[in-house]
């Protein structure tokens, strides 16, 4: 047990496997912002069609485990489609950012739908009093209101899926738990090691909850003019 | 009178989860006419404002607007909706612009309008509502009575032909009300069309050009001189509300 020989020979390790993982977390939160806002509004959607496939996708991701999906990528489907003699392979890093990318991309559906929810139908209705259409309506007037109305439950999701990163590390991917369990396998610096990992993911939520709070300030003062 | 009709409704019936919320209900009203809508809470006044610019569905009747049936299924409501205003009881300002945005964006995104040319308009609106030096604000920095006044300049900058106000000042107190009153008034002197659905009893009497009195979805009076003359024995009643006689006189026997 010594944690400072732990930072001087793990720090490196670490350091890069962190870097793996916000790295990851990142990208994989872009694709899920990006699939949350269509999914959200493919289910706000007149076609059915659209919403039918929003529930679908919401339905499969928040059903099984973020483990299941991973293999599912990761090992499932490049073997169905190896099946129809289709030379396919996907790399460790992609897998990742598409499983934590669609894993998130359905909750953060779930949080801009309560958004949506959340907005009074006043606005929507006064905006369609002036001639707007109900898609200029919804992402003139409603969106805005409904996204920073999700905020909090949004940045809550960034810190699930940071954390859910961990994950990953069963596809091998050389995220900061890998690297610790390689580090602690060849010394045995198990209480060091995790601390030191510990305090990682400590410091980067901490500094998510700082953001979230300034942002759900900025939202309580426009918030007040809806009363 | 031999004024244009602007807005005309033909046996308006409309029904909500089994209740009949409008039973017939037949009228119509010209240009530079204000008409007041007075009845009970429930009576169906604001489900009349919101059948007139497609906010509810009807089951059957006609509503002309300029001469055209605007009723139909292929009826293009963002084209209508440009010339008819309304003005709701909580404001709806959207909070996430400020005054000038609000008023703006209407005539920029929806009539295409030049935005130095909108930009003029809202200035000489903010101006005429009284509301120049709040252009700036948000909504939240704004009282009750300045936020109506924000949303009637909102509905007025895309010059519509009739205005329709829900309640505006049921949220408001005295004062603030007054001031609205007073905006709406102006507004009455200019000629401009309007249908007003209150419960300001001295407001609805002096501004009225005709009162329409709603009793259970049923038109019982279209009346010019209902504050005078009231016909039905439910409307003398429901005018009866609003008065209180003295009881000083009785006390001091």
């Amino acid at each position: 047990m010594n944690i400072i020989k732990v930072l001087n020979e793990a720090f490196p390790f670490l350091l890069k496997g962190f870097g793996i993982t916000m790295q990851t977390t990142f990208i994989a939160l872009i694709i899920a912002i990006f699939l949350g806002l269509l999914s959200c509004l493919a289910h706000l959607s007149c076609i059915k069609i659209f919403s039918f496939l929003s529930d679908v996708y919401v339905w499969i991701i928040r059903g099984t485990p973020l483990i299941v999906q991973v293999f599912y990528i990761y090992f499932a489907i490049p073997q169905l489609i190896q099946h129809f003699g289709i030379n396919f392979r996907i790399s460790v890093f992609t897998a990742s950012i598409i499983t934590l990318g669609l894993n998130a991309g359905a909750y953060i559906s779930e949080i801009f739908r309560g958004g949506v929810l959340a907005v009074d139908v006043g606005q929507t209705e006064a905006a369609r009093s002036l001639g707007f259409s109900k898609w200029r309506s919804l992402i003139r007037v409603v969106l805005p209101q409904a996204i920073r109305i999700s905020i909090p439950s949004l940045v809550n999701q960034f810190i699930i899926s940071l954390k859910d990163t961990s994950i990953v590390s069963v596809i091998s991917l050389g995220e900061i738990i890998y690297e610790a369990k390689i580090y602690i396998g060849r010394t045995m610096e198990s209480f060091s090691t995790w601390t030191v990992v510990a305090i990682f993911y400590l410091i980067i939520v901490t500094i998510l909850t700082q953001i979230s709070m300034v942002a759900e300030r900025n939202y309580n003062r426009v918030n007040k003019s809806q009363c | 009178m031999c004024k244009k009709i602007i807005l005309e409704i033909f046996n308006l019936h409309k029904s909500f989860n089994g209740l009949h919320i409008l039973k017939n209900i037949s009228f119509d009203i010209h240009k530079g006419e204000v008409l007041v809508i007075l009845g009970p809470s429930g009576s169906g006044k604001s489900t009349i404002l919101r059948c007139i610019n497609g906010f509810e569905n009807i089951e059957s009747g006609t509503i002309k607007f300029n001469g055209e049936v605007i009723t139909t299924s292929k009826t293009k409501w963002e084209l209508v909706r440009q010339k008819i205003g309304m003005v709701f009881q909580n404001y709806d300002l959207f909070p996430h612009m400020n005054v000038f945005e609000n008023i703006s964006l209407g005539p920029i995104l929806v009539q295409k309008k030049n935005k130095s040319e909108v930009l003029e308009n809202s200035r000489k609106l903010l101006e005429r509502v009284g509301l120049l030096n709040r252009g700036d604000f948000f909504p939240h920095q704004l009282s009750g009575g300045q936020k109506q006044r924000v949303a009637i300049a909102r509905a007025l900058i895309m010059e519509p032909e009739i205005l329709l106000f829900d309640e505006v000042t049921a949220s408001l107190d005295p004062e603030m009300s007054r001031e609205v009153l007073e905006l709406i008034f102006e507004l009455a002197e200019k000629g401009t069309t309007m249908i007003i659905v209150t419960h300001e009893m001295p407001f609805a009497k002096a501004i009225n050009d005709r009162v329409l009195f709603l009793d259970d979805g049923e038109i019982l009076e279209n009346n010019s001189n209902f504050f005078n003359n009231p016909e039905t024995e439910k409307a003398k009643r429901f005018l009866d509300i609003f008065e209180f006689k003295s009881h000083k006189n009785e006390k001091s026997d």
